[in-house]
């Protein structure tokens, strides 16, 4: 075939992988919205055959160019087709049960083709002298394969948010506070919205699963997305004398590296999936809910010694317990948190030495609880609103002041800082640290419980 | 467990030590430090740049700042106020990545520390093993003493750095590259930056054009666009000089540049040849730590005029032309000063006119790019040519100038031809000029090792995970060895499970037969 020939076999090869891909999308966007296993495998068996006409497409161009098919953005989106669809294809390999996401990964690969196509629609044709180099080939090669792997990286990552909400919805809701309350027509309505929503959203992978593609994804793409900013960089050195100038490329290739740094490091912390945490004194079981929300894949127990407060916090893993004797056995939970409760224990020492006994080596404790402010203006006014103002206005405002000048009490006789931390070191637990909220009225001290 | 802790009822007599100013401090650092502040910066750092690509850069396009200037006129002082023409010279660009560089550093001092003591120490105690959530145990025949021989070459064949403690006990510990590795890149982007800064500061980047058979010498009156780092002094131009033997271009059949390349020798001041080499675009020459590139090329049609009297108006001159890349034609100007009135002549060359009906598009003159037939076609115009004002050296002002003669005069090379004023202009020799790009960025030796490094770091810092096995072994009773394995994964606890089972199983078989070599 002469090049012309083969760069039109080319452009109707890419738009037969285009077209293909819309169909798959739409049979899996079928399998996905009514649950029919049969739109799924057919969508398999067209994305197959739209990524072999793609495979043409970039192959009949670089024979018809006579040079790697990546030379400009519509060559550079046919490559993207082809990776984003083959990543996604690996992953099924291994993960059967994200063939419903094939058509959160077909719509970015069409998209970035169809873009490609209608755009920067570039006949085939040889390069300009700058970009005759072989350090862009290697760049852009990279910057190919990294932009699709973090792609979908980003398709794994938007789901997994939108999943983990739908989680959280799901979650039985509280039981009404008033017993008795009859359900209105409109609460129905909503319910069942809710409902509808939930068994389409259900056929999605489980947000740990999400959760953990995504990150997979992203620590294998970002070291190729690094490599290919510093091809790149090589090559603009080679071409111009200067490896950084900010134009649109580099400054966009530089943000996206930030935000994918900004990805890793927030992964570095918190807790992950399969870890126990138990919240102490969880009383309605805020916190264990925030707790749950962080991390899909943990398990969180909430624990209270008050029968009225866990009537309250509704179904899910709640339990009684008191502070002193947990219901727990040694070493059988990885983090254990206790918010405004540590202080209110008749033997707090106990209770931190009841905490290490149940968490396993290398287990952590935060304990979140009022504490002295460090600023002394602050300091003295805060001193003053507790011990004067407080009192005055509990009296004349609520019906328990008895309550509240505990808590003005309790608070004042609280170690500070430095104190706690060190009765942390006492109980056995390691790297202890802590972090002042609101300028130290509250602090945040952490510890690792030492083997 | 009898550890004494003193109750709150005792802090409450004896007033907690207030925390000082010291705490403030230590406090603040701390925060500084912590990945919190770290992941907050970067997202900062990422939104600053977003807007360095929503607002023209001056520095990247300064015709399209000064356009945003004529279409905002009310908005772009007070844009150009925050710098937001210039995101990243910007003074709080600059804040934010100094702050996540002292960030940076803040936390990589004590982790580089951390990491020395651990390497310095051993692998810690175990404690009671059945309180850790990865286990395994194995029963076998051997004595304790070769079970715990054989869990020793196991571990160290997995690279484990061993250490015995009291009662038996054997704890091991690898995956230290993680840490390493993540330090190393943390230390080379440190240095990639200050190899940037540095390059920036000492370092120059200018423009120069030169004609074919000329020689250029390296001093800043003879470069047309010049722009020096921060601390870079013209005296530290190196002492150089440029001849432009050969200059050559080609085409691709869709008329496409293929190629264009330079010979270029470089001379010292005295005229030594140096060295010469081919400059072409990729392929840069060296020359006393000055990166030479071919960035562009224009003609210089040679340009004769005579008074009526035959007399030299304009002695043969170089007249610079400016080429259109698009079509390969380019335009100038030759200022006839001495004639009264003054006579501007303005040119256009074209390398292979070709006139309708040849053209596409029915186009009635269109321009072959290859220099095939030449040709130079001169617009006159007499009256004032404003020689005084400033102006640009390609065009003339016609403000005060009309129209000499109806029609253009075409002149192929060594062609003359007469102006409607009697006058008589040649077109005598057609050469070519070269623009080349000179820099000098003495950071780049060090921004690459530093990329390099970063690179090797990257990896190990994203795969290698951190743990610890501990390992016992004890009579099962029924005259065999009971042994436990513990072991703690500080990232990749789900891969570890299963390692530590491997771990177990290769004990185990360690026992029982000769040792192996490979598992």
């Amino acid at each position: 075939m002469s090049p012309a020939e083969l760069a039109s076999t080319s452009d109707t090869l890419a738009w037969l992988a285009v077209l293909s891909y819309v169909v798959a999308a739409t049979l899996f966007g079928l399998e996905f919205a009514y649950g029919t296993r049969w739109f799924g495998v057919a969508g398999l068996t067209v994305t197959v055959a739209g990524l072999a006409a793609n495979i043409g497409a970039a192959v009949t161009r670089g024979l018809a160019v006579d040079r790697v098919p990546w030379g400009n953005m519509y060559e550079f989106s046919i490559i993207v087709g082809i990776i984003t669809v083959a990543g996604y294809l690996v992953w099924l390999r291994r993960r059967p049960e994200i063939r419903p996401l094939g058509v959160f990964v077909l719509l970015p690969a069409v998209l970035a083709m169809a873009l490609g196509g209608l755009v920067f629609p570039v006949p085939a044709g040889p390069l300009v002298p700058a970009l005759n180099s072989r350090w862009i080939v290697i760049h852009v090669a990279a910057a190919i394969t990294g932009s699709s792997v973090l792609c979908l990286a980003a398709v794994f990552s938007i789901l997994y948010l939108v999943k983990e909400r739908m989680e959280r919805r799901q979650r039985p809701p509280a039981p009404p506070l008033v017993a008795g309350a009859a359900k209105t027509a409109d609460r129905v309505e909503v319910d069942q919205a809710v409902a509808r929503h939930a068994r389409v959203w259900d056929r999605l992978p489980s947000a740990d699963t999400l959760d953990h593609l995504a990150y997979r994804t992203t620590a294998f793409g970002f070291p190729i997305w690094t490599f290919a900013i510093i091809a790149g960089a090589i090559w603009a050195q080679a071409a111009w004398g200067r490896y950084w100038g900010w134009d649109p490329k580099e400054t966009w290739s530089f943000i996206s590296w930030t935000v994918f740094a900004a990805y890793l490091h927030a992964r570095a912390t918190g807790l992950t999936a399969g870890e126990v945490a138990a919240d102490v004194a969880c009383g309605t079981g805020a916190l264990a809910r925030e707790l749950e929300a962080l991390a899909p894949g943990a398990v969180v127990v909430g624990l209270d010694f008050s029968q009225e407060m866990l009537k309250r916090a509704g179904r899910g893993r709640f339990a009684a317990g008191d502070a002193l004797q947990l219901p727990l056995a040694d070493a059988s939970v990885d983090v254990v948190t206790i918010a405004f409760g540590l202080r209110n224990l008749p033997e707090p020492g106990q209770g931190l030495l009841e905490f290490r006994r149940v968490l396993r080596p290398g287990g952590r404790l935060v304990v979140c609880e009022f504490s002295t402010p460090v600023v002394p203006v602050l300091r003295e006014v805060y001193g003053r609103y507790l011990t004067r103002l407080m009192p005055v206005a509990a009296r004349r405002l609520t019906s328990d002041p008895e309550a509240y000048q505990y808590l003005a009490r309790s608070i004042g006789a609280w170690p500070d800082q430095p104190a706690l931390a060190r009765w942390l070191q006492e109980a056995g637990f390691g790297e202890v640290a802590w972090r002042n909220l609101t300028g130290g009225i509250v602090a945040l001290h952490r510890g690792v419980a030492r083997p | 467990m009898a550890v004494e802790l003193r109750p709150p009822a005792a802090s409450a007599r004896r007033p907690p030590r207030r925390p000082g100013l010291g705490d403030t401090l230590r406090q603040a650092w701390r925060e500084y430090r912590s990945m919190r502040t770290a992941l907050v910066l970067l997202v900062v750092l990422a939104a600053a740049s977003i807007l360095g690509s929503l607002f023209p850069q001056e520095g990247l396009s300064p015709q399209r700042v000064d356009q945003y200037f004529a279409d905002h006129p009310a908005l772009a002082p007070v844009l150009e106020r925050l710098g937001l023409f210039d995101v990243f010279g910007s003074a709080w660009y600059m804040a934010i990545y100094l702050a996540l560089l002292g960030a940076l550093v803040a936390c990589l001092v004590p982790r580089t520390r951390a990491l020395y003591r651990v390497l310095r120490s051993r692998p810690p105690r175990g404690g009671d093993l059945a309180r850790y959530r990865t286990r395994a145990s194995l029963q076998t025949p051997a004595s304790p003493e070769q079970a715990m021989e054989a869990a020793r070459r196991t571990l160290r064949r997995s690279r484990y750095r061993l250490a015995e403690h009291a009662g038996g006990e054997l704890a091991g510990e690898k995956g230290y590259l993680r840490e390493a590795a993540s330090l190393l890149f943390h230390v080379s982007l440190l240095v990639l930056l200050v190899g940037l800064a540095y390059g920036k500061g000492y370092g120059y980047r200018g423009q120069a054009a030169i004609v074919e058979g000329e020689t250029w010498a390296n001093a800043r009156v003879g470069y047309d666009s010049f722009s020096p780092g921060r601390f870079f002094g013209p005296e530290r131009l190196a002492p150089f000089q440029l001849r432009l033997d050969d200059f050559t271009n080609s085409f691709h059949p869709d008329n496409t540049p293929r190629e264009f390349a330079s010979r270029l020798t470089a001379l010292d001041l005295d005229g030594r040849e140096l060295q010469s080499q081919r400059v072409a675009p990729n392929r840069p020459m060296t020359v006393d730590g000055v990166r030479i590139f071919q960035s562009d090329y224009g003609y210089v049609p040679v340009v004769r005029v005579q008074g009526r009297d035959g007399k030299d108006l304009v002695a043969a001159q170089e007249v610079l032309t400016l080429r259109d890349p698009a079509t390969e034609w380019s335009t100038g100007a030759v200022r006839v000063t001495r004639a009264d009135p003054q006579v501007g002549l303005e040119l256009t060359l074209f390398t292979g006119l070709v006139t309708a009906p040849d053209c596409p598009g029915g186009a009635p003159f269109c321009n072959d790019p290859r220099l095939v037939r030449p040709v130079l076609v001169v617009l006159a115009y007499q009256g004032d040519l404003q020689a005084n004002r400033a102006q640009s050296v390609f065009t003339l002002d016609r403000s005060r100038l009309e129209l000499l003669g109806d029609r253009p005069l075409l002149l192929q090379p060594g062609q003359s031809r007469e102006l409607a004023n009697g006058m008589v202009v040649s077109f005598t020799d057609l050469k070519q000029y070269s623009v080349f790009t000179l820099a000098r960025d003495p950071g780049v030796p060090v921004v690459a090792v530093a990329a390099g490094l970063l690179l090797l770091g990257l990896i190990p810092s994203l795969y290698v995970t951190r743990r610890r096995v501990w390992v016992r072994a004890a009579p099962d009773g029924a005259g065999g060895t009971r042994v436990e394995l513990a072991g703690l994964a500080l990232q990749g606890k789900a891969a570890f499970e299963q390692e530590l089972a491997r771990l177990a199983e290769q004990v185990r078989r360690g026992t029982l037969g000769p040792p192996e070599r490979s598992t």
